[in-house]
């Protein structure tokens, strides 16, 4: 169905899918989250917000690294998204 | 360590959307080395957020407007330095010229030091969302957020949408959303589009605009999607994420919908940021944004800084390529055809038009329960600043900050500010001052910059 070329990424250490063109928020959204970060004080789940990189709730664990804006950060071959502390469901 | 190597340019411009896009391509034409940087991983901004596969596709996608201009913009970037993946933090001001320090990719966010003769910030804007209940619930999102990462990415925010607002945005992406194969439920639209035939000299000259928007409402009608007119969003419901959302009359009058993504656009807030780190002449413009004052060849107060699009003030694509165009021009000491800045002229009129049928409803403020959160990041409730307000003396924006930490939070403000700005008014019963929204987007750096570079950039200047 797409053209685009088809590789892996690691979702909290689960295989996932993704496309050539795709922000790290589409991967947790086609994997059907819509939220994957908890606030600090209220502990209230965050996804995607403003989609434009000015919000900052769509934050998430890439390779390691902090506070990488999802909607912003491409999608590339092999690496390691985690979310809310990487449990499975988190 | 190692110093981060200064690059040298006649001209930075920061923003590749249609704009910048113009800018970086007519200057390039008039023989000035340029840096074109951008945030996205691809050019064209929000407006032309595209996925790489519409790249071969040679007719217009279904997705995008005004593509063939996209297309010929982008075959002309050849001779400029384009470089994606670059967020811009920092302008300095320097002897002769500017200092733009930038960080290369997202993830790897690697120091970018560049110095140019004159600068050009056309950064766009982004959704602005009043706060209402249930703001905050995942699945609520800016509007022109949702159609970016439809247009981007091709994952739809999801599959059952309502969109809510005010402003011909709305519409947009409700005609992008259906030809997408996702149901929209509703388009409840705070304003009066009627109200249009106040403005009667608004649409002339604006043909293709007006096919555009009677080809959105026979969509909307094909589908049968509810136009909801003088109808507010009053609250989203739900636990984890929006299960639920209801719209209101201004008597009252209630309609529900069950969804799974509402999308929102009151509006929408220019990205500033930059360009105050150099304190250029403000305005506020007609929708209560502040925007940056510019003349006729689209120069700031501040010499060798120039400012294109919706910085300037919000009008859309089409004038935002016209200014870039003008900017570059200028850049060269190259002037425009009068045609050009009659074609400006039709584009403002119809802006200013647009900003006043479509303004947000005034009463949100005071419905707006105390409970509800105002700043997203440091979760500071509407209750709070208003107690500030009060008990505390506050009556301006910088003194809710102190007080109560909203817009002290990773965002800096940007999704709060003019909401905090209207909510402190409205309780010291004072008009929203716009030198208490200036203040509210003053910040360096414009984005959250690891403390690691800022202190080896800090290290670095001492030879400077």
């Amino acid at each position: 169905m797409r053209k685009g070329d088809r590789f892996t990424v690691l979702l909290n250490g689960v295989e996932a899918t993704a496309y050539d063109g795709d922000s790290v928020a589409a991967v947790l959204v086609r994997a059907g989250r819509t939220s994957w970060r908890r606030t600090r004080v209220g502990e209230r789940p965050r996804g995607l917000f403003c989609g434009m990189g000015a919000c900052q709730d769509c934050l998430v664990v890439v390779d390691g690294v902090a506070a990488v804006r999802a909607c912003v950060a491409p999608a590339r071959p092999g690496i390691a998204i985690v979310s809310n502390g990487g449990s499975a469901d988190g | 360590m190692a110093e981060v190597p200064r690059e040298e340019y006649d001209v930075v411009v920061v923003g590749a959307g249609p704009s910048g896009m113009a800018v970086a391509v007519e200057a390039a034409a008039g023989g000035l080395r340029v840096a074109l940087l951008d945030q996205g991983a691809r050019v064209g901004g929000a407006y032309w957020r595209h996925n790489p596969e519409h790249l071969d596709d040679l007719t217009p996608v279904a997705l995008h407007h005004d593509w063939s201009t996209f297309r010929r913009l982008l075959a002309r970037l050849q001779t400029v330095d384009v470089r994606t993946e670059h967020t811009v933090w920092a302008l300095e001001r320097l002897e002769l010229g500017f200092r733009v320090r930038a960080l290369r990719g997202e993830v790897e966010r690697a120091p970018v030091v560049l110095d140019a003769t004159s600068v050009v910030v056309a950064t766009g804007t982004y959704d602005h969302v009043l706060p209402f209940p249930g703001w905050t619930l995942p699945g609520v999102m800016g509007a022109g957020g949702g159609q970016a990462l439809l247009k981007g990415t091709l994952v739809a925010p999801g599959s059952r949408v309502a969109l809510a607002g005010s402003g011909p945005l709305l519409l947009v992406v409700a005609d992008g959303m259906l030809r997408s194969g996702v149901e929209v439920v509703a388009v409840a639209e705070s304003g009066h589009p009627t109200t249009y035939g106040l403005h009667p000299s608004s649409w002339t000259g604006l043909g293709a605009r007006t096919r555009e928007a009677s080809s959105y409402a026979r969509t909307l009608a094909e589908h049968r999607v509810p136009y909801l007119a003088g109808h507010s969003v009053r609250a989203a419901h739900g636990t984890d994420r929006v299960e639920r959302v209801s719209f209101a009359t201004r008597r009252g009058r209630i309609r529900e919908y069950d969804v799974d993504a509402l999308l929102v656009s009151h509006g929408f807030t220019p990205q500033v940021e930059l360009l105050l780190q150099l304190e250029p002449v403000t305005r506020v413009d007609a929708d209560g944004s502040v925007v940056v004052t510019v003349d006729a060849q689209q120069r700031t107060s501040v010499p060798g800084l120039l400012a294109t699009g919706e910085v300037t003030g919000v009008g859309g694509a089409s004038l935002a390529i016209l200014e870039g165009y003008v900017a570059g021009r200028a850049l060269t000491d190259r002037g425009v055809d009068r045609a050009v800045l009659k074609r400006i002229d039709v584009h403002r009129r119809f802006a200013r038009a647009m900003h006043s049928v479509h303004a947000p409803r005034e009463d949100w403020v005071r419905r707006l329960p105390d409970d509800e959160l105002v700043c997203r990041c440091e979760e500071v409730t509407a209750g709070a600043v208003r107690a500030a307000c009060r008990d505390l003396g506050v009556d301006d924006v910088r003194g809710a900050k102190l007080m109560t930490r909203a817009g002290m939070g990773l965002c800096q403000g940007r999704m709060c500010g003019r909401a905090v700005a209207e909510l402190v008014a409205d309780t010291s019963g004072r008009p929203v001052d716009a030198a208490d929204s200036v203040r509210a987007g003053l910040r360096l750096p414009a984005t959250p910059v690891p403390l690691s570079v800022l202190a080896r950039e800090a290290l670095t200047d001492d030879d400077t």
